[in-house]
């Protein structure tokens, strides 16, 4: 249910202590799957890429429960009252948090941005209101923030659990403006991610090879926006100084290729990171490194790992880096704090991988996947899995 | 290939800008030296830029004096303004330039003013903040002689204005490209009113999103016009106000062409100089800009530029179209929730 007035919403806070979702399981489950459906439709219509990225989400998280319902679900409840605080710059996000927390049987608010595209969101409601009946639309709210900031005082103080979905200084805000009296809060902070790619690999490959690793490049890196906390600000390169040099070089010349000739409608992106790059040289005084190149308006620095040390987070919002290691004992002794998702290329040895977390501890990150697969949603963010959150242990003893 | 627009005189004033910023703003200093840009405001000066947004984040000036600033605001239809430090100075050399460009395309002279008549409400130019609206009613009304408004505050057509219009015998009409369209052109046309005027100018600029959802191109406008005004003279042009004064008056062929106060280029996605013919961002360059560093700018706006001194209207200079805004679809990733 769509909420745009401040009076709707008292009625349905009033109703709180209803407190778990109406629907079975496999009802929840077959639920998305019409929602998917609709969904696909609606993107096919409207030519909206966003929305088909949306319908994809949905294939993969039905299949996902479809297949372990019994690991998630059984001997574990609904939450309760979960408030979802979404990003304002993904425009399908208010429905990537609701979804599992729908099926793990919650009752949820889902606070949408003043920058959210309302027309296609009150479209998207109002159609999975239609599939889910009248009463258990009731127990699905997506409010606008901006309506009345008690609204979200009101349900902050009364969750079961929170989500607050955006960078480090919004949580902050939104911890600071209400408190919570949530048992859990999940809060998913700025984080970095990287890359780990073998020089001499990527000098093999044919001209194919590096086009579609290109593509791969670009796609973990949100079409080299470094948007997603999960694409790799950080792309280490192991192999000897000439090989890291040579395939460095030759991966900056593919990229420029790529750019003089894609689509324009990336110009955004290009525009985009110009302003943060011109914005972060405002902003400091840090000396630039010396090999600093401007690909699509971002800043790409070559540095070896004794440089590593001026690297500063503000420097990463506006530039990548591309490290230069020659060992993997290198590469665990330069490895940064604050990674989320490693992605790396296929030669790299898979049982170095499998030993990273023992080798790098507490900076290990918290997804080591293939490279090109950064983007793809996981039920495990952040190193947490949402259904166990979602769902509450019962203990009887 | 790469080629450079700008001609050598022009070339010239904005290496001379860029070094004068350069000297005067600190904000401009640090982004040309952290580029390592400063041996190219000789030998490349196009090549040095700021991104329009700068103006919104921003208080960008260079040695502004104390005395008569006014701040300019952009129309901040993205929700944030821009705000343009402009000295009176600035202010001098954008309104004789403006003037001049009227002048030159119109025209029009201190003998032959035509009388101003504005597509918008009165209260436009009441506000207490200089935007981009009243920057361009003021700036045309130079060269013209009184000034009526033909809306009423409710944006409907003041009758009585429109009649006076009918009497005139040497006219200015100016709007914004939408208000032109929507609330004037298209109601006029509906309700079949047609105005014989001779020596009837028709200027409008601005943002053409809202018309084009509606799918009315420039040669949709032109058309209805040409049937309310039979006689009119229609043109488009293409401006923003970090750059007021130097705008790129359309010509009888269609193209925007650039002046002896501003030129254009496109950019790649790479950011790298286009050559002709391929579509691509707009960087526009000004030798106006004196009180802040607003000489180079690359722009939100997608163009291509079909060549320089070869348009069949005679005119020298480059030539081009504008193709709308950059798409912000693309743009995802973690951000803030407000």
């Amino acid at each position: 249910m769509f909420i745009n007035k401040k009076e709707d919403f008292n009625k349905l806070l009033l109703a709180k202590d209803r407190i778990s979702s109406l629907l079975k399981h496999e009802d929840r489950i077959i639920s998305l799957k019409k929602i998917a459906t609709e969904i696909k439709k609606l993107s096919l219509e409207n030519k909206n890429n966003e929305l088909l990225a949306f319908f994809y989400f949905l294939e993969e998280s039905i299949n996902l429960i479809s297949t372990n319902s019994e690991k998630y679900f059984s001997h574990t409840l609904p939450r309760g009252i979960v408030l979802n605080i979404p990003s304002s710059n993904i425009p399908m996000m208010p429905f990537y948090t609701w979804v599992p927390s729908f099926l793990s049987g919650n009752i949820n608010f889902i606070r949408l941005s003043r920058k959210s595209d309302i027309k296609l969101i009150s479209k998207i409601i109002l159609l999975i209101d239609k599939i889910l009946g009248k009463e258990e639309s009731k127990k699905q709210i997506f409010y606008r923030g901006d309506i009345d900031s008690d609204i979200t005082a009101e349900i902050s103080l009364n969750c079961d659990l929170r989500m607050i979905w955006g960078n480090s200084p919004t949580i902050k805000e939104i911890k600071r403006d209400f408190p919570t009296s949530a048992c859990i809060e999940l809060n998913y902070k700025n984080r970095n991610s990287s890359s780990l790619i073998d020089s001499n690999e990527y000098l093999r490959m044919s001209t194919t090879q590096k086009r579609i690793f290109l593509k791969k490049y670009l796609n973990d890196s949100l079409s080299f926006s470094f948007a997603a906390c999960s694409s790799p600000q950080y792309t280490f390169w192991i192999g000897s100084k000439k090989t890291n040099i040579d395939a460095q070089t030759t991966f900056i010349e593919d990229l420029k290729a790529h750019f003089n000739q894609t689509d324009i409608d990336e110009g955004i992106i290009a525009t985009n990171n110009l302003e943060s790059f011109q914005s972060f040289f405002i902003d400091s005084n840090n000396k630039t490194f010396d090999q600093l190149f401007l690909l699509c308006g971002r800043g790409v620095a070559l540095v070896d790992i004794k440089e590593l040390i001026n690297v500063t987070d503000s420097f990463l919002n506006a530039n990548s880096l591309f490290v230069s290691v020659e060992t993997f004992e290198e590469f665990i002794k330069s490895f940064p704090k604050n990674i989320q998702t490693l992605t790396y290329s296929s030669e790299i040895d898979i049982s170095f991988l499998k030993d990273l977390p023992r080798l790098l501890n507490y900076k290990c990150p918290d997804r080591i996947i293939p490279f090109g697969d950064a983007l793809k949603f996981s039920m495990t963010w952040d190193g947490t899995n949402f259904f166990n959150i979602l769902r509450k242990k019962v203990v009887i003893k | 290939m790469s080629k450079s627009y700008l001609s050598i005189g022009f070339a010239k004033k904005i290496t001379d800008l860029h070094l004068f910023h350069y000297e005067n703003s600190r904000e401009f200093k640090k982004i040309v030296d952290s580029m390592k840009l400063y041996s190219s405001i000789k030998s490349n000066p196009e090549d040095i830029f700021l991104h329009t947004s700068l103006f919104k984040k921003y208080k960008l000036k260079s040695k502004i004096s104390n005395r008569e600033n006014i701040l300019f605001y952009s129309s901040g239809t993205s929700g944030i303004q821009s705000k343009i430090y402009t000295d009176r100075l600035t202010r001098i050399d954008q309104q004789r330039s403006l003037y001049n460009l009227i002048c030159s395309e119109l025209g029009f002279n201190t003998k032959n003013k035509p009388s101003f008549y504005v597509i918008d409400k009165p209260s436009v130019i009441e506000k207490q903040k200089v935007d981009a609206k009243y920057a361009a009613i003021k700036g045309f009304s130079s060269a013209a002689k009184g000034m009526h408004f033909l809306l009423d505050e409710k944006n409907n057509i003041n009758f009585d204005i429109l009649n006076k219009l009918r009497g005139e015998k040497n006219s200015l009409v100016f709007g914004f490209t939408a208000n032109t369209y929507i609330y004037f052109l298209r109601i006029l046309f509906e309700r079949k009113i047609v105005l014989n005027n001779k020596n009837i100018t028709l200027i409008h600029g601005g943002g053409w999103k809202k018309l084009v959802s509606q799918g009315v191109s420039n040669e949709k406008l032109k058309e209805v016009a040409i049937n309310v005004f039979p006689n009119v003279n229609c043109k488009n042009y293409y401006g923003m106000i970090e750059q007021t004064g130097s705008i790129y008056f359309e010509c009888d062929y269609g193209f925007l062409h650039s002046n002896d106060y501003a030129s254009v280029l496109t950019r790649n996605n790479n950011l790298e100089k286009n050559p002709f013919g391929k579509e691509g961002i707009i960087q526009s360059i000004s030798s106006l800009p004196k009180s802040y560093p607003g000489h180079s700018l690359l722009t939100e706006d997608k163009g291509i530029i079909y060549g320089c001194n070869t348009c069949k209207c005679g005119k020298a200079g480059v030539y081009f179209h504008l193709k709308g805004r950059l798409s912000k679809a693309v743009v995802r990733g973690c951000s803030d929730v407000y």
